[in-house]
């Protein structure tokens, strides 16, 4: 990728005659225009966008500097200056490589944005893998690695609403991917209830998990168990605030793809009820009620509290439902 | 069975008898010569399926580790003190559950083409411990006898264990290549045991492994020839008929295979490191075994939740011992905590059960 280029001379180029849908070289994905808008307002464009000649009705196509048009554009500006390159003059991989180049100098990328360059290297300017993983990944900040790209390029497979929600939530790449499995129909239906949740990261990833492996289990589709009344009784509860539906939301999807376990749960539950322990006493089974002890913890601040809990102690340990606790595992 | 593609030579290897035989016998295949099998690496990076094209190539090097090694069995179960011969690793077979996908940075078939060194020290080792029963098999890394074609490795480890005293030399397998077994003197120690699924489960997770008639039958020939049968019911699979067809299974077995002959059976039912499920997912889109609820359990393995396993064992030994109440049954890889609910009767004094798990843990 070693090149020298030679730069044409500046011009002004009225805002209106760039072909903005013209998405070739983008690599700008959902950016934040903010800062630059303040800037242009102050200062005007202090770099030039680098152009390509199409000869079509909107005769430029931007190689470089989609933030900077859509801001003079929104700003009402009649010129920007600009570098224009003719048809002849370098290859388009060559102007892609310049704007990827001129994008690393002044940010970062989004996970969406170095899936949409790895993606373009690959699909649009054929470069081959083991290039684009020495070459270019270092570039948009993701180590050189075979396994990296391939999870990279399954982005592509993510609709533009998903590529937002991914951005806007900072979704992380291992979630992503598992997003980009799913038909864009089914993405379409996960959207607006993953939207409307206020999910951590694992939170994120045991939802999209457990949708897509019920969904596989009862060979229904992902609207079947995303419009299940059970969910959407919830989703649209007037009452209920935002954290109080994503973890309702996460038990009742839990319980449809843990039955056993949660029915095993429930049970302990009720018969640890029945034995009226102390306060401050937990009792609890092993995890997934896998081993055979169970755990009984409990806090005290003096010695008259402690003799009360033995009391209370050897009185629990003589009920029938204790015995029925430690057969359950 | 021939499905290789490429035969990557160890050039350390070069001399050995083993190399020589497998080229002759796969004199179609194209040959690489290497200088180390790591250098392999590099290329299995960039495959988009190293697991399925590793099942197409042969590396043939040398052992530089271990000849014997312990079943690696999830830490807080039982284990049935399987010793791992490690002379070839990764299988040609392609079942979905398989949990050496992955297991090995190798995703090729490695055959340690140094067999004689290795066998010298199994040798070593079992005279040295004259007093310890060694149960040992090459069914843990591979599959015993799915490679026979290409590399007739079985008659070898048969004739150097039949005379051992403190061996039992077990042969694990789906496949059903038992030709260069029928005419062996095996004195009775060897045991040539099959893993079985009903041939629903084969149709759908062991796509290509040979069939569950096919199975039976190699195991009443090798029944016939003298050697001793033993069955592995390992991943069993939970599915709404599952009843009826392990039923079927449990039954084929003793139309055709008599109890006497059957030193054991184990059971252990599906379990995968929760790494394996995008692996599953990825390679099998069609299979849903991963999608039952699983939970954690020993060793971090997914498996299914303890009341189901315990239904699920409990009828299998109920069928099992329908047939004969001294067929020795044992669980793969479940904490001992398990044992009693699953068998109402403790195991015998002298029986399998002591031999095979070497000490008394119930």
């Amino acid at each position: 990728m070693k090149k020298n280029w030679k730069t044409p001379q500046g011009v002004k180029i009225r805002p209106n005659q760039i072909d903005l849908e013209d998405d070739f070289y983008r690599m700008t994905f959902l950016p934040d225009l903010g800062p630059l808008n303040q800037s242009v307002q102050k200062v005007g464009i202090l770099h030039p966008v680098f152009l390509e000649e199409t000869g079509r009705v909107k005769p430029y196509r931007v190689i470089s500097g989609f933030r900077r048009v859509w801001v003079c554009r929104k700003l009402g500006l009649k010129e920007i200056p600009a570098v224009v390159y003719g048809k002849e003059e370098r290859t388009a991989l060559e102007r892609f490589e310049l704007n990827l180049l001129e994008n690393t100098t002044v940010r970062s990328f989004n996970l969406i944005e170095k899936a949409l360059v790895l993606g373009k290297l690959v699909d649009t300017f054929g470069v081959e893998r083991k290039e684009v993983v020495q070459s270019y990944m270092p570039l948009v900040g993701l180590q050189p690695s075979p396994k990296l790209l391939g999870d990279h390029l399954s982005l592509r497979h993510i609709t533009s609403g998903m590529k937002e929600y991914v951005v806007k939530k900072g979704v992380v790449l291992a979630n992503a991917i598992l997003l980009s499995g799913f038909s864009p129909g089914d993405q379409g239906v996960l959207l607006p209830l993953l939207s409307s949740l206020y999910l951590s990261t694992g939170m994120l990833r045991e939802l999209i998990e457990w949708i897509d492996e019920i969904a596989l289990r009862e060979d229904v589709e992902v609207a079947g168990v995303v419009n299940d009344p059970g969910i959407t009784q919830i989703l649209f509860h007037p009452q209920w605030s935002v954290p109080t539906k994503t973890e309702k939301i996460r038990q009742a999807l839990r319980a449809r793809k843990y039955p056993q376990l949660t029915g095993m749960t429930e049970a302990f539950d009720r018969r640890r009820k029945r034995l009226k322990l102390p306060p401050r006493v937990a009792l609890s089974p092993p995890p997934f009620f896998e081993g055979d002890h169970l755990k009984l913890s409990f806090q005290f601040k003096g010695a008259d509290e402690l003799k009360e809990i033995c009391r209370e102690l050897v009185r629990v340990s003589e009920q029938r439902e204790l015995g029925e606790l430690l057969e359950m595992l | 069975m021939n499905c290789y593609e490429i035969v990557y030579v160890d050039k350390a290897v070069l001399n050995c008898e083993v190399t020589s035989s497998v080229l002759e016998r796969l004199a179609q295949v194209p040959i690489e010569f290497i200088d180390d099998p790591r250098q392999l690496q590099d290329e299995v990076a960039w495959m988009s399926n190293p697991i399925g094209a590793g099942k197409r190539g042969l590396v043939i090097t040398k052992s530089k580790g271990k000849a014997l090694k312990t079943c690696p069995g999830a830490r807080g179960t039982l284990c049935c003190n399987y010793t791992i011969l490690d002379i070839v690793q990764n299988c040609p077979l392609d079942c979905s559950y398989c949990i050496l996908q992955g297991y090995f940075t190798n995703p090729f078939i490695v055959l340690y083409a140094n067999v004689d060194e290795v066998l010298a020290e199994v040798d070593g080792i079992l005279n040295r411990n004259p007093r310890r029963l060694f149960r040992i098999g090459t069914g843990e890394f591979t599959d015993s006898l799915a490679l026979e074609g290409p590399i007739p490795l079985a008659a070898k480890l048969v004739s150097f264990f039949a005379d051992k005293e403190n061996a039992l030399f077990e042969l694990k397998t789906k496949a059903v290549y038992v030709d260069s077994l029928l005419g062996l003197n095996h004195r009775g120690r060897i045991l040539v045991s099959w893993s079985l699924n009903p041939q629903a489960v084969i149709d759908r997770e062991e796509v290509g492994v040979a069939p569950l008639d096919a199975r039976l039958e190699a195991a009443r020939r090798c029944q016939e020839a003298g050697y001793k049968i033993g069955f592995h019911f390992d991943p069993i699979i939970y599915y709404p008929d599952w009843e009826r067809d392990y039923r079927g299974v449990v039954d084929r077995i003793f139309e055709l295979i008599d109890p006497r002959n059957i030193p054991w059976i184990s059971l252990g039912t599906l379990r995968l490191p929760p790494g394996l499920k995008p692996v599953i997912k990825k390679r099998f889109p069609y299979s849903k075994i991963i999608y039952e609820e699983m939970i954690p359990g020993a060793g971090g393995k997914l498996r299914y939740p303890k009341p189901v396993r315990v239904q699920m064992y409990r009828k299998m030994v109920e069928w099992i011992h329908g047939y004969d109440p001294d067929v020795f049954v044992y669980l793969c890889m479940e904490g001992q905590e398990l044992w009693p609910k699953v068998f109402d009767e403790r195991p015998k004094e002298g029986s399998m059960y002591f031999k095979v798990f070497d000490r008394n843990w119930w």
